[in-house]
């Protein structure tokens, strides 16, 4: 019994070995290429290290919601896309993520996460300012009010999702549009 | 040529490949863990942890899909233990090594899969068919020295013919109707308990060809054709194989070193000095397949004359913890 229970602690060593070899392995990409897949800490080194000029950013905000993001996650391939994260601010503020931008060359891009419509109550398309947009109103995993705004900005797709009404969702979504 | 290969590799069954590939490399490292910290020698659970690697991959993966959709998604790619594509999306001059390599490597194993496994099986499969062996080969009973060695064993034998030939000559042929066949010369250069012990072996690969897990297996390895992590394990199984059958055959005989003798007299003859020119001309690869037999009848004849303590807890213990490690690893293995 003693041997297989210093088996199972040699067996615990060798894997967490192979866990560390691994999470290096997924690293090393990091180092040798700058447009994988990966988290910023901020807007403007991550615009710099990918050469993407065409971004749009909103200057209205849900209440709660400010700029910076509290999260940016971005990649140069296998097609550009970018992710920006706001989390809600203020104190007594649970900072969970409550809105977020995605833009991306492809059109199938969805970060998935937390945040997303899983039930659609209503879909429908919305004139923003000149630009054919979808406009999505739903519910989220927890049944909280969901919305989203997805239309096409030259060479991107661009979505605004958020934990909120349409109203606020188009607010911001047209702030983006100057 | 780079952008199909791209898209083929972020699609669903693009995906499936490079993470069966990934999910069976895993766990072979698992799988070789478990066998050093146990030191495990039984040749059944060896047989069975080096299943793993090759069921493992062709179930994860729509197994994960099916319990999380949100595997793939962009937050689940940032908290993974590691993920493929980083490493396939590297590019280097406008040339992606690593898709590229993978790509070269999954090419030569399906070429090794089509013409080391899949032709010879379905070729001998069809002359097993139409083989006219048993037609000129005599029953066991017939032959004293045949006879005398199989009256001993304690199992209604399948099928045993002897077959006129000279050389040294033992296998059987499985499935339902298999049969054993041996050579007219074996009775002549074997003891009774030799002999006795070479059947019992072939017997036992008999008895064990009618278990449809290792069939079922073979299909799931099939499957795999392009994976050279499964057809490495594969062929680690099919050596234990021998094993799982050389034990049968002792628990028939009871004589481990009938068996070990008889191994050393039909594969391991002395081997005469070889002239230095006749040596450079020899291929390399078949030198290679030679001394790898060689290797596996010695690591047989090793188990044999040492034995091993039979681990009944380690039987059910070592395999489930490997699937559970390589399940556990895997789920982060994108």
């Amino acid at each position: 019994m003693r041997n297989k229970a210093l088996g199972f602690l040699a067996f615990a060593v060798g894997l967490a070995v192979l866990v560390i070899a691994l999470k290096t392995l997924n690293w090393l990409p990091l180092v040798a290429q700058k447009d994988l897949l990966r988290r910023y800490g901020d807007f403007e080194e991550m615009r710099s290290e990918l050469g993407i000029r065409q971004l749009l950013v909103p200057s209205y905000f849900p209440e709660d919601f400010r700029w910076p993001p509290t999260g940016i996650i971005a990649q140069g391939k296998p097609y550009p896309a970018v992710i920006l994260e706001f989390g809600r601010s203020g104190e007594g503020k649970t900072r969970e993520i409550g809105l977020v931008i995605f833009q991306a060359t492809a059109d199938d891009f969805s970060p998935g996460g937390t945040l997303e419509i899983s039930r659609t109550l209503e879909k429908m398309a919305y004139p923003l300012k000149g630009r054919d947009a979808v406009l999505e109103v739903g519910t989220g995993p927890g049944g909280e009010s969901c919305a989203s705004i997805s239309w096409r900005e030259k060479e991107f797709r661009v979505t605004v999702l958020a934990r909120s009404t349409p109203f606020e969702v188009i607010k911001v979504a047209e702030s983006m549009l100057r | 040529m780079t952008v199909p290969l791209t898209s083929f590799l972020h699609s669903y069954p693009g995906l499936f490949v490079t993470q069966a590939f990934f999910h069976s490399l895993v766990a072979s490292f698992v799988s070789e863990i478990a066998l050093r910290a146990w030191a495990v020698k039984d040749p059944a659970i060896r047989q069975k942890i080096f299943l793993v690697p090759i069921v493992a991959p062709v179930v994860l993966f729509p197994l994960f899909r099916l319990t999380n959709p949100d595997r793939g998604s962009t937050y689940f790619r940032l908290e993974a233990v590691f993920e493929s594509e980083r490493w396939l999306d590297v590019e280097i001059g406008g040339v992606r090594p690593v898709m590229a390599g993978l790509v070269l490597v999954f090419g030569i194993t399906s070429l090794v899969f089509l013409f080391q496994e899949l032709i010879p099986i379905v070729r001998n499969y069809v002359e097993s068919r139409r083989s006219e062996i048993a037609a000129h080969a005599r029953d066991w009973a017939e032959v004293p020295t045949v006879r005398a060695a199989m009256e001993a064993l304690p199992v209604d034998p399948p099928r045993v013919f002897v077959v006129e030939d000279g050389g040294f000559l033992i296998f059987s042929t499985t499935g339902r109707s298999g049969a054993v066949y041996l050579s007219s010369a074996l009775p002549e250069t074997l003891s009774t308990e030799e002999l006795r012990s070479a059947v019992a072996h072939e017997i036992a690969h008999v008895i064990r060809s009618r278990h449809p897990l290792l069939v079922a297996v073979y299909m799931l390895r099939a499957l795999l054709f392009f994976n050279p992590i499964a057809l490495m394990e594969f062929r680690r199984a099919v050596q234990e194989e021998e094993k799982v059958c050389d034990e049968l055959a002792v628990s028939l005989t009871g004589d481990r070193g009938a068996l070990a003798g008889a191994l050393r007299k039909l594969y391991l003859p002395t081997e005469e000095p070889v002239p230095d020119g006749a040596r450079k001309g020899r291929k390399t690869a078949e030198e290679i397949e030679e001394h790898s037999h060689r290797l596996n009848i010695e690591s047989r004849i090793s188990m044999l004359e040492s034995g091993y303590e039979p681990d009944a807890v380690g039987k059910w213990l070592v395999p489930a913890a490997v699937v559970a490690a390589t399940v556990a690893i895997n789920y982060l293995v994108l």
